[in-house]
């Protein structure tokens, strides 16, 4: 608990040495790209409470809330069939290898073509690129279950649905949510994306539409609502993991590696 | 055998089995089954696109038209050019980003209090893609090749990163013991201990890197259309309205990407061919 006390304070000294240091330094700063920190804060202030929060924040919140809940939906799902049965491994694997060796941001031209300039096409695409870590977890995860939990389900002649509701869930779940680690960071790369390729509105295009009327201050307030953005996604993210996994053994063990 | 009964089945499909023997109706099911399920997808993606159901009429050509136009353009240099120059900037961004990775990684992950003064500050910034600060770097950089490296560097940087101060945190200590034993100096140690138990993180880093690196260079090269390379000329094929060649090329960043996990994956082996992690014989 000290250590950890230690650890927080040194942590946050030094970010707030960082700011510090920005903030002097660039006090009486003339350059046209790098304006005082002072006057980014303000503009920051102007802008993002509350007039574009409504207008441009929770439009790129709502299309990573759809895009992740579409990918998570398909993904356990498909997951869970493809892992669960070695026959439907075998058939579809050498296809989704293909697919997912596509990079997702050179998809993006043909999902605007096919569904176009649309919240549908961005949610889809976020969805396209966010489903291939959940899947290939789930897939892992459902593999990987022990063959007793099944051989134990079986002899309490439970159904297919209590199985799959009891069992082979979660004993995928740890798998399922690494997975879903790297699918929050992968939509919030394709939200803003997908916003500064094309859109009227979003973080993304904001920052990006800033940049082309020259106005800097706004462009770099954009900026910090991305990385804003970016970190408190991974951190609710890491909240709920820790919510979800705390009864997991496995899951306790191999974080008490990390930390060590 | 097997290459045989796959061509059976792309040619005759399961059908043809009727009078084969068990073992080779078993082998050639095996086979078939993949290669009847891509063919269900390219129909299913056929009737879509011809009745347009999900789309506009020609949002979805035919899966025929867009690999013989991938084939066409194959036979162009238009293609390889564009292959050569993404590949360049992904190269060059992979290269710088894992070089720095490395020494900053093994720094940080050896100094304790390094580390805990860095930690949070590294946090913040891997969880901003790089993509974030494109308007900034556009301004900084101007619109050339090295906007598109710095870029890609940015983005591959974090996972190889982490993975080197994970591997450092991970060198199992009854070997360093071992080390100093033996009266091993700080060098010796350092290149016979530590950098070897390094390296199956930093190529797990690096598997992540290249993917990472490859999706931000197309999308520089699509949200910039001055640097070249496969993104800008998906970026122009769609303002253009080429709706086959568009896909056609987005299937050649498909097979692009494919060639780098084989690619990666095989020097991995290559490289690592002592590490228990590649002797699939022994058990783990």
């Amino acid at each position: 608990m000290r250590r950890r006390l230690v650890e927080w304070s040194v942590t946050w000294s030094f970010l707030a040495g960082i700011a510090a240091i920005w903030w002097f330094a660039s006090a009486g700063s003339r350059s046209t790209y790098y304006p005082p920190l002072s006057t980014i804060v303000s503009v920051f202030r102007h802008e993002w409470l509350f007039a574009h929060a409504t207008s441009d924040l929770v439009p790129s919140l709502y299309r990573i809330g759809l895009g992740l809940g579409l990918s998570i939906v398909v993904g356990v799902s498909l997951g869970l069939v493809i892992g669960l049965s070695p026959a439907v491994r075998t058939t579809v694997e050498p296809a989704l290898e293909f697919i997912r060796a596509i990079p997702a941001t050179a998809v993006l031209p043909a999902f605007i073509v096919v569904l176009g300039i649309t919240n549908v096409s961005k949610v889809a695409f976020i969805a396209f690129g966010a489903v291939w870590p959940i899947l290939l977890n789930t897939i892992e995860g459902a593999r990987g279950i022990d063959v007793e939990f099944h051989d134990v389900a079986r002899v309490y002649h439970l159904g297919p649905v209590r199985r799959l509701v009891s069992v082979s869930i979660p004993a995928a779940i740890p798998q399922i949510f690494a997975g879903l680690r790297i699918a929050v960071s992968v939509a919030v790369l394709l939200v803003i994306y997908a916003e500064m390729f094309a859109s009227t509105n979003g973080v993304g295009y904001f920052t990006l539409n800033a940049q082309t009327l020259f106005e800097i201050p706004q462009m770099w307030s954009g900026i910090f609502v991305l990385a804003i953005l970016s970190y408190v996604l991974n951190g609710a993210y890491a909240a709920i993991e820790w919510k979800v996994l705390r009864w997991h053994r496995g899951w306790r063990s191999s974080q008490a590696d990390a930390a060590a | 055998m097997r290459s045989a009964s796959e061509t059976i089945g792309e040619v005759a499909g399961p059908g043809a089995a009727g009078g084969v023997s068990g073992a080779v109706r078993a082998s050639l099911g095996r086979a078939a089954r993949p290669v009847a399920f891509a063919v269900a997808l390219a129909l299913l993606w056929y009737v879509l696109g011809s009745t347009a159901l999900l789309a506009p009429r020609g949002a979805l050509p035919a899966p025929a038209t867009v690999l013989a136009d991938l084939g066409a353009e194959a036979g162009t240099a238009r293609l390889w050019v564009d292959v050569a120059q993404t590949l360049e900037t992904w190269a060059i961004g992979l290269a710088a980003a894992a070089a720095i990775a490395v020494v900053l990684g093994l720094a940080i992950g050896s100094l304790r209090l390094v580390y805990a003064a860095v930690k949070a500050p590294i946090e913040l910034l891997r969880a901003v893609p790089s993509i974030a600060v494109l308007p900034l770097a556009v301004l900084v950089l101007g619109v050339h090749l090295r906007l598109a490296v710095v870029l890609v560097a940015a983005g591959a940087f974090w996972p190889l990163l982490i993975q080197m101060i994970y591997a450092v945190h991970n060198v199992d200590g009854a070997a360093l013991e071992m080390g100093r034993v033996f009266r091993l100096g700080w060098l010796r140690r350092f290149g016979s201990i530590v950098l070897p138990s390094c390296l199956p993180y930093f190529f797990t880093g690096l598997r992540i890197a290249a993917v990472v690196a490859l999706n931000v260079t197309i999308a520089v090269e699509l949200l910039i259309g001055s640097t070249g390379g496969i993104g800008m000329r998906i970026d122009q094929l769609e303002v253009a309205g080429d709706i086959p060649h568009l896909y056609a090329y987005v299937a050649a960043c498909g097979l692009l990407g494919l060639a780098i996990n084989v690619a990666t994956r095989r020097v991995e082996r290559r490289v690592l061919r002592w590490h228990a992690s590649q002797r699939s014989a022994v058990p783990a």
